[in-house]
């Protein structure tokens, strides 16, 4: 994430100014900032102006979020898959990152590119792959099957576990390359170091290693919550209409039971939530990077 | 309790390169030995094989006689003190002493007298508190020591612990370390590539070049005894000059040479007219404009240039076999030297020098 780079940006003063007076330099700013204005930030308050509109002025429509027994399932549902999601691809992005720094330049190179080619690939393309893996006689049960493992196909979608597979699956390069980026600034000769001074790898690991990409982790930890939170294309295939989460409900809202106003409000809630926790993600990230910087320069 | 540490045949290859070829050394009990060597020289490979952190390719390692080759770095019980010191950013001052004592399952309480007392050593109880990123790099070094002697390590490795500061710092904890390792007794085994450190500290000096340790003696025979070539020219300035020898006399080699008649000093039997090369410091050599009659290693020459360096000159003189470099004392007012001049040398000034080939050589 770029929010490190923030304080890098603080340059001579009089040059700053100088550009701004300079129309191109100034036009070239106004330009985006004029269409985001129009084309999002407008749109975007004008969901939380209907939130308190619709369909009469008030905050009838907030009151559901202490009221609606199926508001708080969804929410329920939102949080609890996003919660799951986030640590579990915590957990494996971990590892992985982990590895990514500690196997050699060409070994990196080529995991780094398995990392970045799912990228390449688009939600909803992986959702149907892994229905098709998933489903009772996918890939998965047949296999298994097969082996004699198991007599009856095993549940693994349209349930909560497909949802977090397929959350975890698109997550994972979220997680993983942030946390790469705070690992390989931590300085490999700091793992000796505790080593010769009597530690255990374990120890060594725990006491040096796991605090210093701590703020990598709580990073990566931020980030694939705000992503999980919002979710739409993935829980609503891999759920199967059984595990429905907030933004399914707000598309349900608008497109097929008209409450505009219900969907607005929990549109509202989200975008908030995102946005405490991006500031919160901004900090962190900002504290990272000094430790990481500090532990080159030790 | 301090033991000596012996090294037989250790040796490193990564594929075909060897970077340390096998290699013999007994690192006495209490003493400040240092591995000098230019890069590539395999001193820093010696130096992590002994830590631990680079497994030999043959060879054993016994401290006290017990074996520790294939121990891991954290049973070894040894101090390291790393190159950029590697002190944790994240814990403080008083935590990165108490780690190895930690480390050991000592409690904060157990722990606070030995972390007080190894801050004191360095005079460093008044930044306990800080995080090593609020310290100057002489105070950082200064606590990477402190953290590799509160175990009471059994031997103390440094690997180029003053590289990264400036000269007048590192002249001081240069004296530092002497005087820790003075009241502490530990043994210390110390990488540099820098001469002067090397022969201002050790109680030994070890010379390695190419995965070979070259000599190793006190900086002072290193210095005035060099055995080869090499170490002649790799600690200060020597000139070499080359000579058949022509024969013996009361414990003098007789030499004929490009220079002319030379005498060494040296209990060496070589057969008459067998080629040697000689290592002649220049502060050896004695510039004069006139000579005794009855005086031996005399070389005519003339001034071709002088370099004044304040206490002393270095003066380049051009002779019949060759240029020779000769460092004089300066004298206030006393005008530069120039013209013909006599060049003079005892006979205990000249060291003969080993031809490589003749090295005692442990190759496979």
């Amino acid at each position: 994430m770029t929010v490190a780079a923030a304080p890098a940006m603080a340059g001579p003063e009089a040059r700053h100014t100088r550009r701004l007076r300079n129309p191109v330099f100034l036009g070239l700013l106004l330009a985006p900032c004029l269409f985001l204005g129009i084309f999002y930030f407008a749109p975007v308050a004008n969901v939380l102006v209907m939130s308190l509109t619709e369909p009469s002025v008030g905050l009838q429509n907030y009151r559901l979020l202490f009221e609606s027994g199926a508001i708080h399932r969804i929410l329920g549902n939102t949080l609890r898959v996003s919660s799951v999601t986030t640590v579990t691809t915590l957990l494996l992005g971990y590892i992985i990152a982990y590895g990514l720094v500690r196997v050699g330049p060409r070994e990196r190179n080529a995991l780094l590119f398995i990392v970045i080619a799912s990228f390449w690939i688009s939600a909803l393309i992986r959702a149907y792959a892994w229905v098709a893996i998933l489903q009772p006689n996918g890939l998965v049960n047949q296999a298994l099957m097969g082996m004699g493992l198991i007599e009856q196909p095993l549940r693994l979608v349209r349930n909560e576990l497909g949802v977090v597979i397929g959350m975890v699956h698109y997550m994972l390069p979220y997680a993983i390359l942030p946390m790469y980026a705070n690992m390989s600034g931590i300085d490999g000769r700091l793992m000796a170091a505790a080593r010769a001074l009597g530690a255990s790898r374990t120890k060594a690991f725990c006491w040096v290693f796991l605090p210093l990409s701590l703020p990598g982790l709580v990073g990566a930890g931020i980030l694939v919550m705000i992503f999980s939170l919002g979710f739409y294309i993935t829980p609503a295939i891999l759920g199967g209409g059984r595990v429905v989460m907030i933004a399914e409900y707000i598309s349900i809202q608008i497109s097929e039971t008209l409450q505009w106003g219900v969907a607005t409000m929990l549109a509202t809630v989200l975008v908030t939530a995102v946005v405490l926790m991006t500031i919160l993600m901004s900090r962190f990230m900002e504290v990272g990077g000094t430790i990481g910087a500090k532990g080159k320069k030790a | 309790m301090q033991s000596s540490l012996e090294i037989r045949d250790v040796r490193k290859t990564y594929g075909p390169v060897h970077a340390l070829h096998p290699t013999n050394l007994t690192i006495r009990a209490g003493e400040f030995l240092t591995l000098l060597g230019p890069s590539g020289s395999g001193k820093t490979t010696l130096l992590m094989a002994i830590a631990g952190f680079v497994e030999p390719s043959g060879g054993r390692m016994l401290l006290g006689g017990r074996d520790i080759t294939a121990l891991p770095p954290e049973k070894r019980n040894f101090g390291v003190v790393f190159q950029g010191y590697a002190l944790f950013p994240h814990l403080t001052v008083w935590e990165n002493v108490y780690f190895p004592l930690r480390a050991r399952g000592m409690g904060r309480g157990e722990a606070r007298p030995k972390v007080e007392a190894a801050l004191d050593l360095i005079e460093l109880g008044h930044v306990a508190g800080r995080k090593p990123s609020e310290l100057s790099g002489g105070q950082q070094q200064r606590v990477a020591l402190a953290r590799a002697l509160v175990f009471e390590p059994a031997m103390l490795l440094l690997d180029e612990p003053l590289s990264a500061l400036d000269k007048a710092l590192r002249k001081t904890l240069q004296a530092e370390l002497k005087a820790i390792h003075r009241r502490i007794g530990t043994t210390f085994l110390y990488v540099t590539h820098d001469q002067e450190e090397a022969l201002s500290m050790s109680d030994r000096v070890a010379i390695l070049r190419d995965g070979r340790i070259q000599q190793i003696d006190s900086p002072t025979d290193l210095y005035e005894r060099p055995r080869t070539e090499f170490v002649a020219g790799f600690l200060g300035r020597s000139n070499f000059l080359t000579g058949k020898v022509t024969g013996r006399q009361d414990g003098r080699l007789l030499l004929d040479s490009p220079y002319g008649r030379l005498e060494v000093a040296t209990e060496e039997q070589l057969p008459a007219g067998r080629q040697v090369t000689l290592g002649l410091r220049p502060e050896r050599i004695r510039l004069c404009r006139a000579v005794a009659a009855d005086a031996t290693n005399v070389v005519a020459g003339r001034v071709a240039d002088v370099s004044y360096l304040g206490p002393v000159a270095e003066v380049e003189v051009e002779t019949a076999g060759g240029r020779l470099g000769v460092t004089t004392l300066t004298d206030a007012g006393a005008p530069p030297v120039t013209g013909d001049v006599w060049l003079q040398w005892e006979a205990a000034s000249a060291v003969l020098l080993q031809e490589q080939s003749n090295l005692p050589d442990g190759h496979r």
